[in-house]
C-alpha cells in the first residue's frame, strides 16, 4: 500500500514538474511586462508598514547648549580655496541647531540617542514624543565607544519596538533607518541594505542608508518594523571622513543595549571612544607564523601578564593567530576588563598567559 | 513510527524550493541581493588602500591603476583572510585599469564572470563591493567581509574624459571602493568602480559613481594578459582628426580638419565628414565618438560609418597610440603646443584655448591637478595672481617650475571664482 | 501509514500546483524582471527631462505638455532671463521663451517649439505624498545631457516632509519641501521628482537643511496655482509673479520651534484657500480628505464653519484649531450656479507620521 502510494506520487510529481517546465516558457513569453510594478508596490507597502509600526517609538530631541569651539576648517581637498584665499568652510563640520533623533527603549521613559547629539555644555534637553507631548529630558549617561547616550523623560507606558533576530543578519538584507525631520515633526525614512553584518569589533553593523546629523540616534529596523540597531557615529570629527549621507553608516545592534543601559543609568560615563588594549607592538618584517612582538608597553595587560618582546603570539582567546591584522581585530572584538588567554612561542617553548585587557583612546570607529 | 517520519522528511525536502515561500517580490529581491552579496564578496580582492576582484580561477585579478598600477608586486588579501603575493601583469594608466596575477599553486579561486555592459539599462539594480575608508577588519570567523552597497544604473555610456564609456551608478561608492567590482544581481561583472563626483566637493559619495565598463575590459584583456609592451598597454585613437565642438543636433561627430598623411587621411576620412557610427555603436556627438574609440587599445581596427553629403561610406582605420590633445580630437589645434623641457613640473591637466579662455579639457586621475580639485571645464585665469593671456603662457609658467613647487591657480568655475593650490609633480613621461 | 499518505498527498498537491498555478510559474519568470523593475520609469521620464541654460547658469527642467511647455527653476536659468537654451533627448538644442516665473517658489515656465509632439509628464498630487513612497530623481548630471545625451536617474523614497527655513546654494524657496533619499547633485535643480507612476511630485531644489544635506524638492502643489496663472495670463511678455529677488522671510538658522502644544493630532479638513469678498475661496482640495469626501470643490467659497464667519485663511485655521479630530462640523459654502449649501463634514486627525 505504501509502495503504491509512493509510486503514484512520484509519477504524478514528475509529470507535473515536466509540464511545469514548458508552461514556464510559455508564460515567460506572454507576460514580460505584467506585474513588473509588483515589486514597487511591494516595497512601498513594506515602507508604509514600517512607518506605521515604528512611528510612535521615534522621538525628536532638542539640545540647548553653550556655544561650542569652532569646527575644523580644512576640507579634504586641502588645495581648494574660496574667494579671498580662505579655506572654504566644510559644510559638514558644524553641528546644526535643528531637532535630532532618538528612540524610546523602555516604557518607563528611557530614550536612546547618540552621544554626539548630547555632547557639550548642555543647558537643557527637550524630547518631542510622537503623541505631541514635549517633555524635559534628563541625561542619564553616555558612552563614547558606542557613541550612544541615554535620556530620561517623565512618562509611563511608552511604546517600544519589537526586537528582530540578529543571528541571521547578512549583507544585502534590506533595512530602514528612521528619524525625525529638522522641525521635529515628520518621520524620516531611509531604506538601505546591510553592507556588512559585523563591524565595530562586533558591536554593530554597517548599512548603506543615508545617515546624517538629523537622523542618527534613530532606530534601524527590518521590513517588519522590528528593531535591529540604533544608528551612530555621525560626528563633526568624522565629518571630514565619512561626511554626511556617504552610504557608509554604522549602527549598534540591540543585543548591546541591556548591558549598556545598566551602565548609562548608573552614570558610568565614558567620553572618549576607547578600544580594548593589550599593549603590544608587532615586528613588521617578521617571517614567523604568528605575531612576533617588537615591543611590550610598560604597565599594560601584556606586560603585567608576563609577555615579553620577541615572544610570538600564536593563539588569542582560543583562536589561532597567523598575522597582526587577525590579532588586532580579535582584540577589537573584546572589551576592556575581559580576561583573555594568550599563547606564545618563546624560543622553542609554548607558554600561556592570562591577560586582563586595558583600554586605549581611539579616533576611528 | 520512525519510517513514517523519514518519509515525511523526504517528502518535505522534495518541496519545490524557496520559490513557493517567496511569492512576495520584496522578499525575492532580498534573496537575490543577499546571494549576489555573498557571491561577489567571495571573489573580492583587497589591494592596500583599495579594492579589486578575481576574474579567473588561476589568479588573474583586476584593480584601478591609481590603486596599485605602479607596483610591480604587491600583497593582496582575499575573503578567506589569506594573504597572497600578486605580480603586475599589465597596466592601462590612461584608462585606469590594472591586471595582476596571483600564483595559486594547487588552489582554484572563485572568480567573477564578465557580463555585457552594453545590455545595462538606466534603472537596473547593481551592487558595488569594496572597502571604503578601509573599514573592513577580519571577522570572528577570520574572513574579511567587504562593504556591499545597492543602487541602480543612473546613466550609461558616459564620457568622463579618460573614463571614456563609463557606467554611472547611485550605489554608494567612496574612497577605498576604487578598483572594486560593480555587478548585476546575477553576479556578473559590469564595471570596475574608480571615480566619483561629489556634491559638496569633499570626496564623500553623493550618489554619483563612475565605473569602467566590462566591455572595455574585454577589449583590453587579451593584450594585457600577454603583458602589453613592457607591462603597459595603450589606448587608441584615429590619428589626425580635428573634431568640432559645436552641437550637431545629434547627427554625429563632425570632422573639421584632417592632418595630411595621418591615419585618418589614409583611411579616407575628409573634412566635413559626419561620423555616425563606430563598430556598430551609434555616434551622436564628439564626446560619444571619443568615448567609443576610448574603449579600444591601440592597433585595433575599427569600422567607421561616415556621412558625406548625400553618401554613406563605410571606412576602416587601425588605431594609433593615444596622445593627449590629438586623442581628444584636437589634431590640428590653433597653434601647436610648445615643447616641454624635461624634468619640468607636472600638473596633469590638459588645456586648450577656447572662446571663453584657457579651458581645462582633461584632468588625469590621481594627478596633482586632480588632487588639488581642478575640474574639466574650469577656465584658468591666473597663476600666482598674475593673469595669463593664453595657453602657451600658462604652460611656460608651469614648466618654469620644478616638481614639488606649489602654484596658486585662479580659476573660474561656472559663475564662481576659486583659488586652487596645487603641488606640481613629476611628469610620467620623465620616469 | 497515515502520516506517510498525508505527506505524499501534500507533496503531490504541491507538485500539481506547480504545474497548473500560473502564479507560481510566473513567479519564476519574474526573477529576471526584478532587476529591471525601475527601467520602465527610466523609459518614461528620461525623455521628458531636459537640460536648461540661461543667465550664465545651467540646470534641469521637465516637459509637462506635448507642445513643449517646460518647468524649471530660476536657480537654473537666472532670475530675470527672458530666453533660455533647452537641450532635449536626441542632443537637440532649442531656444526657449520664458513664459513666466515665480522666483520665490523657484519656478520658471519655458516654451519651446520642437515642431513635433514631445514626451511629457503628468502632474501628481504632492499633498497625498507620504514618507516611504518610492520616488525617483532625474536631471542633468555633471554635463550628462550635453556630453552623453542622458539625464541621470537616481532612486529612493520620499524620506520626509517638512518646513525648510534655511537658504543655501543661492536658493530662493523656503517652505514645505519633500525630502528624498534619492541622490541629488548639482545641475539637477529644476528637474523632476517623480512617483512610481512617473507623475511629477516636485521640482528639485539644491537648497538643503544643514542637519540633513539630503535631496529636496519644491512640492508641485505649491507651484500649481502659479503654473495655472502663468498659462492663463501669458500673451507675449513673461508673467512675473512675486518678487524677482526674494529675500528670506525669516532669519536663516533661527531655531525651529515645533507646533505649540497640541492634543494628539490636529483636526484636519484638507483645504487650501485664499481670501475673497465674503469668505475664502477653495484653491485646492486634498484627495481623500474630509473636504473631498463631503463634496467640497475648488472654486467653492467657504463662508462659515459652524457658527463662525470665515473671511481669511487665518480665520479658517483658527476655527479648525478649536475643533478636535473626529468632530463633525457644518460648513457653509457658496457655489457658483448652485447657491448656498450647508455641508456636514466629519474631520479627521491630520495624517502626519
Amino acid at each position: 500500500m505504501i509502495l503504491r502510494t509512493l509510486l503514484l506520487a512520484l509519477a504524478l510529481g514528475s509529470a507535473a514538474f515536466s509540464s511545469f517546465g514548458s508552461g514556464l516558457e510559455a508564460l515567460a513569453q506572454d507576460k514580460q511586462e505584467v506585474k513588473s510594478d509588483d515589486l514597487v508596490s511591494s516595497l512601498e507597502k513594506s515602507y508604509e508598514k514600517v512607518a506605521d509600526k515604528t512611528a510612535n517609538c521615534v522621538v525628536a530631541v532638542r539640545v540647548d547648549r553653550e556655544p561650542e569651539p569652532a569646527p575644523p576648517k580644512t576640507t579634504p581637498l586641502p588645495g581648494l580655496r574660496g574667494r579671498f584665499g580662505a579655506a572654504p568652510e566644510d559644510p559638514f563640520a558644524k553641528r546644526p541647531s535643528a531637532w535630532c533623533s532618538g528612540l524610546i527603549v523602555e516604557p518607563t521613559g528611557t530614550i536612546l540617542t547618540t552621544y554626539f547629539n548630547v555632547q557639550g555644555k548642555v543647558k537643557s534637553i527637550r524630547v518631542l514624543l510622537p503623541d505631541g507631548r514635549e517633555l524635559e529630558g534628563k541625561l542619564l549617561g553616555y558612552n563614547g565607544t558606542y557613541d550612544l547616550a541615554a535620556i530620561k523623560v517623565e512618562a509611563e507606558g511608552l511604546p517600544t519596538l519589537r526586537k528582530a533576530r540578529l543571528d541571521d543578519l547578512k549583507a544585502g538584507q534590506p533595512l530602514v533607518a528612521l528619524g525625525r525631520a529638522p522641525d521635529g515633526k515628520s518621520l524620516t525614512l531611509n531604506p538601505g541594505i546591510v553592507s556588512a553584518a559585523s563591524r565595530l569589533g562586533g558591536k554593530g553593523i554597517q548599512i548603506d542608508s543615508k545617515l546624517n546629523y538629523g537622523n542618527v540616534g534613530g532606530p534601524v529596523v527590518d521590513l517588519e518594523g522590528r528593531l535591529v540597531a540604533v544608528s551612530c557615529k555621525v560626528d563633526v570629527k568624522y565629518a571630514l571622513v565619512f561626511g554626511q549621507n556617504s552610504g557608509v553608516g554604522f549602527a549598534i545592534t540591540h543585543d548591546r543595549f541591556s548591558n549598556l543601559l545598566v551602565d548609562l543609568k548608573a552614570g558610568k560615563n565614558q567620553a572618549e571612544p576607547r578600544r580594548p588594549f593589550l599593549g603590544i607592538g608587532p615586528e613588521p618584517n617578521s617571517k614567523k607564523e604568528g605575531v612576533e612582538l617588537a615591543t611590550v608597553q610598560a604597565g599594560t595587560a601584556a606586560e603585567k601578564a608576563g609577555i615579553k618582546p620577541h615572544d610570538v603570539i600564536i593563539e588569542f582567546d582560543g583562536r589561532k593567530v597567523t598575522q597582526f591584522d587577525d590579532l588586532r581585530a580579535a582584540i577589537g572584538r573584546k572589551s576592556e576588563g575581559d580576561r583573555v588567554k594568550v599563547k606564545v612561542l618563546r624560543g622553542e617553548d609554548e607558554m600561556e598567559f592570562e591577560c586582563v585587557l586595558g583600554s586605549a583612546l581611539d579616533d576611528a570607529p | 513510527m520512525r519510517p513514517s517520519f523519514l518519509l515525511l522528511a523526504l517528502a518535505l525536502s522534495a518541496l519545490p524550493g524557496e520559490a513557493l515561500a517567496q511569492q512576495d517580490p520584496a522578499a525575492r529581491l532580498q534573496k537575490k541581493v543577499e546571494d549576489c552579496a555573498r557571491h561577489v564578496s567571495e571573489r573580492f580582492v583587497y589591494f592596500g588602500g583599495g579594492s579589486g576582484v578575481m576574474i579567473s580561477e588561476d589568479g588573474y585579478c583586476l584593480t584601478n591603476h591609481h590603486v596599485a598600477g605602479t607596483q610591480n608586486t604587491t600583497k593582496v588579501t582575499l575573503f578567506t583572510g589569506r594573504e597572497w603575493s600578486a605580480k603586475l601583469v599589465c597596466t592601462d594608466a590612461l584608462g585606469d585599469l590594472t591586471l595582476f596575477k596571483i600564483e595559486p599553486g594547487e588552489e582554484k579561486f572563485p572568480f567573477i564572470r564578465l557580463g555585457d555592459s552594453d545590455k545595462l539599462e538606466m534603472g537596473q539594480y547593481v551592487v558595488a563591493c569594496g572597502n571604503p575608508f578601509g573599514v573592513t577588519k577580519p571577522d570572528a570567523d577570520s574572513k574579511w567581509y567587504p562593504t556591499i552597497t545597492l543602487g541602480i544604473v543612473s546613466a550609461i555610456h558616459r564620457n568622463q574624459q579618460t573614463y571614456f564609456d563609463c557606467v554611472q551608478t547611485d550605489a554608494a561608492v567612496n574612497p577605498g571602493n576604487s578598483g572594486g567590482p560593480l555587478v548585476t544581481l546575477d553576479g556578473q561583472l559590469v564595471g570596475i568602480n574608480g571615480r566619483i563626483a561629489t556634491r559638496y566637493q569633499n570626496r564623500v559619495n553623493s550618489g554619483v559613481g563612475y565605473a569602467i565598463p566590462s566591455n572595455q575590459i574585454r577589449n583590453f584583456l587579451p593584450e594585457m594578459k600577454k603583458g602589453g609592451e613592457k607591462g603597459k598597454i595603450h589606448h587608441g585613437m584615429v590619428g589626425g582628426l580635428q573634431i568640432s565642438e559645436q552641437n550637431t543636433q545629434g547627427e554625429g561627430a563632425k570632422i573639421v580638419a584632417v592632418k595630411s598623411n595621418s591615419t585618418a587621411d589614409q583611411a579616407g576620412l575628409r573634412k566635413g565628414d559626419l561620423i555616425t557610427s563606430v563598430n556598430g555603436y551609434s555616434i551622436f556627438n564628439r564626446e560619444r565618438y571619443l568615448g567609443v574609440i576610448g574603449t579600444y587599445p591601440e592597433k585595433t581596427e575599427v569600422s567607421l560609418r561616415v556621412k558625406r553629403d548625400e553618401e554613406t561610406l563605410e571606412l576602416k582605420a587601425p588605431l594609433d597610440r593615444y596622445t593627449p590633445m590629438e586623442g581628444l580630437g584636437f589634431a590640428l589645434p590653433p597653434r601647436p603646443a610648445p615643447v616641454r623641457p624635461k624634468g619640468s613640473g607636472y600638473l596633469g591637466a590638459y588645456v586648450e584655448e577656447t572662446k571663453d579662455g584657457v579651458k581645462v579639457m582633461d584632468v588625469r586621475v590621481a594627478s596633482p591637478a586632480d588632487e588639488a580639485g581642478l575640474q574639466v571645464g574650469d577656465l584658468i585665469l591666473a597663476v600666482n595672481d598674475r593673469k595669463i593671456t593664453g595657453r602657451d603662457e600658462l604652460l611656460q609658467r608651469l614648466w618654469q617650475r620644478k616638481p614639488g613647487a606649489k602654484v596658486k591657480l585662479t580659476v573660474k568655475r561656472g559663475a564662481e571664482e576659486l583659488e586652487i593650490e596645487a603641488t606640481l609633480g613629476r611628469n610620467p613621461d620623465d620616469e | 501509514m497515515k502520516p506517510v499518505a498525508l505527506a505524499f498527498a501534500f507533496w503531490v498537491q504541491l507538485a500539481l500546483q506547480a504545474a497548473f498555478d500560473p502564479g507560481f510559474a510566473l513567479a519564476q519568470a519574474q526573477q529576471e524582471d526584478l532587476d529591471k523593475v525601475h527601467v520602465r520609469i527610466a523609459k518614461k521620464v528620461a525623455p521628458a527631462t531636459v537640460c536648461v541654460e540661461g543667465g550664465s547658469m545651467r540646470g534641469s527642467g521637465v516637459i509637462i505638455d506635448k507642445s513643449g511647455l517646460i518647468l524649471t527653476s530660476p536657480t537654473a536659468v537666472g532670475t530675470s532671463s527672458t530666453r533660455v537654451t533647452v537641450l532635449t533627448k536626441g542632443a537637440r538644442s532649442y531656444s526657449g521663451k520664458v513664459m513666466g516665473r515665480a522666483n520665490d517658489r523657484e519656478l520658471v515656465i519655458v516654451k519651446i517649439d520642437a515642431g513635433q509632439d514631445l514626451p511629457f509628464l503628468e502632474l501628481g498630487d504632492s499633498d497625498a505624498v507620504r514618507p516611504g513612497q518610492i520616488s525617483y530623481v532625474f536631471g542633468d548630471s555633471y554635463d550628462s545631457m550635453r556630453s552623453d545625451d542622458q539625464p541621470a536617474m537616481s532612486m529612493g523614497v520620499i524620506s520626509g516632509i517638512y518646513e525648510l527655513t534655511q537658504r543655501h546654494e543661492r536658493a530662493l524657496y523656503m517652505g514645505k519641501v519633500l525630502e528624498t533619499s534619492a541622490a541629488v547633485n548639482p545641475a539637477q535643480n529644476g528637474g523632476p521628482l517623480v512617483d512610481r507612476e512617473g507623475r511629477l511630485l516636485g521640482l528639485i531644489t539644491l537648497n538643503y537643511d544643514d542637519s540633513k544635506f539630503t535631496g529636496l524638492a519644491v512640492p508641485i502643489n505649491a507651484l500649481k496655482p502659479s503654473i495655472e496663472k502663468i498659462r492663463r495670463d501669458y500673451s507675449s511678455a513673461p508673467v512675473v509673479l512675486g518678487p524677482l529677488r526674494p529675500e528670506p522671510a525669516v532669519e536663516p538658522k533661527k531655531p525651529v520651534e515645533p507646533a505649540p502644544k497640541a492634543k494628539a493630532g490636529e483636526a484636519w479638513l484638507g483645504l487650501e484657500v485664499k481670501a475673497v469678498l465674503g469668505g475664502v475661496e477653495v484653491t485646492r482640495v486634498a484627495r481623500r480628505s474630509p473636504a473631498h469626501k463631503a463634496g467640497i470643490h475648488r472654486g467653492d467659497v467657504v463662508t462659515m464653519i459652524d457658527a463662525s464667519k470665515i473671511s481669511t485663511e487665518e480665520g479658517l485655521r483658527k476655527a479648525l484649531e478649536r475643533k478636535s479630530p473626529e468632530e463633525t462640523v457644518r460648513i457653509t459654502v457658496n457655489r457658483e450656479g448652485a447657491g448656498v449649501q450647508e455641508l456636514t463634514v466629519k474631520l479627521v486627525a491630520k495624517p502626519e507620521y
